[in-house]
């Protein structure tokens, strides 16, 4: 695929400048669905903070270097599509400099710092308001601005651990906190907009990631609430089924989901695995299927077992059974249905060489979103962005780097 | 005494309509625009939406409420329709008709046995932005497979490197997953709005397979390295839950800066001196006798002092909460990350707040979840009111 390395004009946010401050997961995704859309996003970094803003999530190949010497991996790949990168230094005094004349260019603004960085640049929310009344501001903390917890360091499994999800789980697992707030993010930015459009001005926003958390639970916090019980019982949790499991399939460690929601496809489940259980006293209604939920599990299983996860998924979706194989990457690199769609992308990068990327996912049939533009080097596009957005020429761009702002 | 306002004005999505035909696929999607101020009109069939039929419930007087439908029906309307009716196709047109965006969250054949296809919708009313949010999207060989909840954490990849290598991987309770895909649809719905007055309207085709085939880069690990990421049970002592004297507490501990500020956490104890301990693949290998020395100096202690002191040692973690104890947890008190809210046959309850603060008001609570119907005579007129039909006497 081409690499078009120019804004993308004909997605639905084309025109809207956004400056982002954001790092690792959440503060990664945001910026990029807004890029996936058009937005001309400028991601900011500095070959000092590179650490804390592309860190290699995983350590699946030989280490990777850009040639400023920040290093990079293929995750930073998927992160930094379709965005533009900007090098500022926040430690010098023109780099702060050249962030407050950024900022006033830009339509939104987005970081994801501990709670206290951007205050300690004198990037209130206060004075943020006062003095771009235009921009849109999200601020994506984790535990909030204030409170007893603002200044917690905490991992995705530790927000899931606070919000109840854990207790409920079984098991402590974050990330997709990240990508929960980066969509709320996301969306909240496009709503700020709307405000703006409407009203006339502009909106700080702080959208906290274990409040995002928590509204994913709200069934169960009102369970708690209302009910007054400490946590919704087992079945209660896995509320709409009667009667759904994950069961073993044929092959390694492979595995079916099945999510039977009434009585009809219980039937035809039955009729599919062995017609004699459609009329056992067991499994007579959703209340029986419950009570005799290992039973059933056992005897389900003893058919999934002889066929893998896509045989059981495809049979009983057939039978308008809702079913999913449990798909591991492998799986997801040879889905049929994204390939049909196009989802898998290739791009060559000079750093990282040609890799395969998932595209996107917000299909728009007249304002399409794609992977159109590579990760860019930390700083790759000083003198593009400043020209554009500040009006900088090559000669100010060359002072601006021999007083250390990047 | 709480009391509701229906009114929407000053809100970010005030005037907006919404035609919302969606099952739990959609459900989220449709609230993030209630909430924001769009009149929402969801669509269901005579008797309700199967989602009123999901526990947990409140057993109210009349009957038990399911709490799911308190949740997610809060601030739309409701009108019950017998889409498989002739008659349904007109009123719906002119609902559509009268709507900015209309989301739907069926299969493409279901769909179209109720004359709603999106193609047809959008070729009838140009200007209305569709919305589908479904399992597998609306093209490709998996577009009439059903998703659910449970599917689409197995069939997106979320699911598999979850949980312990003894199998099977815990399906996530609770609505995160699928919230996750409504949220990318409510984002993509306003993007549209805003591209409307030089495009009009056009079509979303919104897949959770997609939106969670990009998570936690598991395709492109495998395509790029042949890395397929796997379930462990290595993870490595103390990360993880520990029971403590009034609750439990999660510790994410990694570096050898974090095990020792775990050790000063404990106060140095002279069995953790051993420095091979520092590594935690060596911890890992040596969990099983780690446990019980650290539980020792855990057990009397509280979740505050413990995730106090922890905090200051630079120790990622936190209170390991039930949703109870979130409800009382004193950050979220202090925070006021609840709002009081209202409902007829419930009374007054606590419902998380909308996770977006701001320094104006863009969005609100406003009206409690109907009941299934309760819009028909203003959307619809009565005499369409199909609980005035024969038909849906029967099936009411």
């Amino acid at each position: 695929m081409a690499d078009e390395r120019k804004p993308y004009d004909a997605g639905a946010l084309a025109g809207i400048r956004v400056l982002s401050f954001g790092g690792a997961l959440a503060g990664g995704e945001c910026p990029a669905l807004l890029a996936d859309l058009g937005a001309e996003v400028v991601k900011v970094e500095s070959v000092a903070r590179a650490k804390a803003t592309r860190f290699a999530l995983w350590r699946d190949h030989a280490p990777v270097y850009e040639p400023s010497g920040v290093q990079t991996s293929s995750s930073a790949g998927v992160i930094g599509r379709n965005q533009y990168n900007v090098s500022i230094d926040m430690s010098s005094e023109a780099g702060r400099a050249l962030a407050i004349d950024m900022i006033g260019a830009a339509d939104v603004l987005l970081e994801n710092f501990s709670t206290g960085v951007m205050g300690r640049w004198g990037l209130t929310p206060e004075r943020i308001a006062e003095e771009w009344p235009q921009l849109v501001y999200l601020s994506m903390p984790a535990y909030g601005w204030d409170g007893p917890y603002s200044k917690f360091a905490a991992f995705g499994g530790n927000m899931s651990s606070y919000v109840g999800l854990t207790d409920l789980w079984g098991v402590s697992q974050g990330t997709h906190n990240d990508y929960l707030a980066a969509a709320h993010g996301a969306f909240s930015v496009l709503a700020g907009l709307e405000y703006r459009e409407r009203y006339g001005r502009g909106v700080c926003i702080e959208m906290t990631q274990t409040e995002v958390g928590a509204a994913m639970l709200g069934p169960f916090l009102l369970d708690a609430s209302i009910n007054k019980v400490e946590r919704s019982t087992a079945a209660d949790l896995s509320g709409e089924a009667v009667f759904q499991a994950v069961l073993p399939s044929l092959g390694f460690d492979a595995w079916t989901v099945i999510d039977v929601h009434n009585e009809p496809e219980w039937q035809r489940l039955c009729e599919i695995v062995d017609p004699a259980l459609a009329t056992d006293a067991r499994f007579g209604n959703r209340d029986s299927i419950r009570a005799h939920y290992e039973e059933a599990k056992e005897l389900i299983g003893a058919w999934t077992s002889t066929r893998t996860p896509h045989q059981v998924m495809t049979i009983l979706q057939k039978a308008g059974i809702r079913a999913g194989a449990m798909q591991n990457g492998e799986n997801l690199f040879h889905d049929p249905e994204l390939w049909s769609r196009n989802y898998v992308v290739e791009i060559e990068h000079p750093d990282l060489g040609r890799y395969a990327y998932p595209s996107t996912a917000l299909r728009m049939s007249k304002t399409p979103s794609k992977y159109y533009k590579r990760s860019s080097r930390v700083g790759e596009d000083n003198a593009e962005i400043l020209g554009r957005w500040l009006g900088l020429s090559e000669d100010d761009v060359a002072k601006l780097d021999a007083d250390r702002a990047f | 005494m709480t009391t509701l306002t229906e009114a929407t004005s000053g809100l970010t999505l005030d005037g907006l309509r919404v035609l919302d035909l969606t099952n739990e696929l959609g459900a989220y999607c449709t609230k993030l625009l209630a909430d924001f101020g769009a009149h929402v009109v969801r669509i269901e069939p005579p008797g309700g939406e199967e989602m009123r039929s999901w526990p947990p419930f409140y057993e109210s007087a009349e009957g038990p409420i399911s709490l799911r439908q308190a949740y997610y029906g809060a601030n739309k309307h409701s009108v019950t329709l017998d889409l498989t009716l002739p008659t349904s196709k007109e009123i719906v047109d002119r609902l559509v008709a009268d709507a900015d965006v209309v989301v739907l969250s069926s299969t493409p054949d279901e769909l179209a046995t109720w004359n709603l296809s999106p193609e047809e919708l959008l070729e009838r009313h140009p200007d209305v932005v569709v919305c589908s949010v479904t399992g597998f999207g609306l093209t490709g060989p998996y577009r009439n497979f059903r998703g659910s909840p449970a599917v689409i954490q197995a069939m997106g990849g979320f699911l598999y490197p979850i949980g312990s290598v003894q199998g099977p991987p815990p399906i996530q309770p609770g609505e995160g997953i699928t919230n996750l895909v409504g949220t990318h649809a409510a984002f993509a719905i306003l993007a549209a709005l805003r591209a409307r007055s030089s495009k009009g309207g056009q079509l979303i085709d919104i897949s959770a397979l997609e939106v969670l085939a990009g998570h936690d880069h598991a395709l492109q690990r495998y395509a790029g390295h042949a890395v397929i990421v796997r379930r462990r049970d290595d993870f490595t002592v103390p990360s993880g839950r520990w029971e403590c004297q009034d609750g439990a507490v999660e510790f994410q501990v990694w570096s050898s800066a974090q095990w020792d500020g775990f050790r000063a956490l404990l106060g140095n104890p002279a069995e953790l001196e051993d420095p091979r301990l520092s590594d935690p693949v060596y911890r890992a290998e040596h969990g099983e006798d780690l446990r019980p020395m650290i539980t020792a100096h855990l057990g009397a202690r509280t979740v505050d002092e413990l995730i106090t002191a922890a905090q200051e040692l630079h120790i990622p973690s936190a209170p390991l909460n039930t949703p109870g104890g979130l409800l009382r947890d004193r950050h979220a008190r202090a925070r006021g990350s609840f709002r009081t809210t209202t409902h007829p046959l419930i009374g007054e309850f606590e419902v998380p707040a909308v996770p977006v603060r701001s320094n104006v008001p863009m969005w609100s609570y406003r009206t409690p979840a109907e009941s299934a119907g309760a819009y028909n005579s203003t959307a619809i007129g009565a005499e369409q009111d199909p609980r005035n039909s024969q038909l849906a006497k029967e099936t009411l």
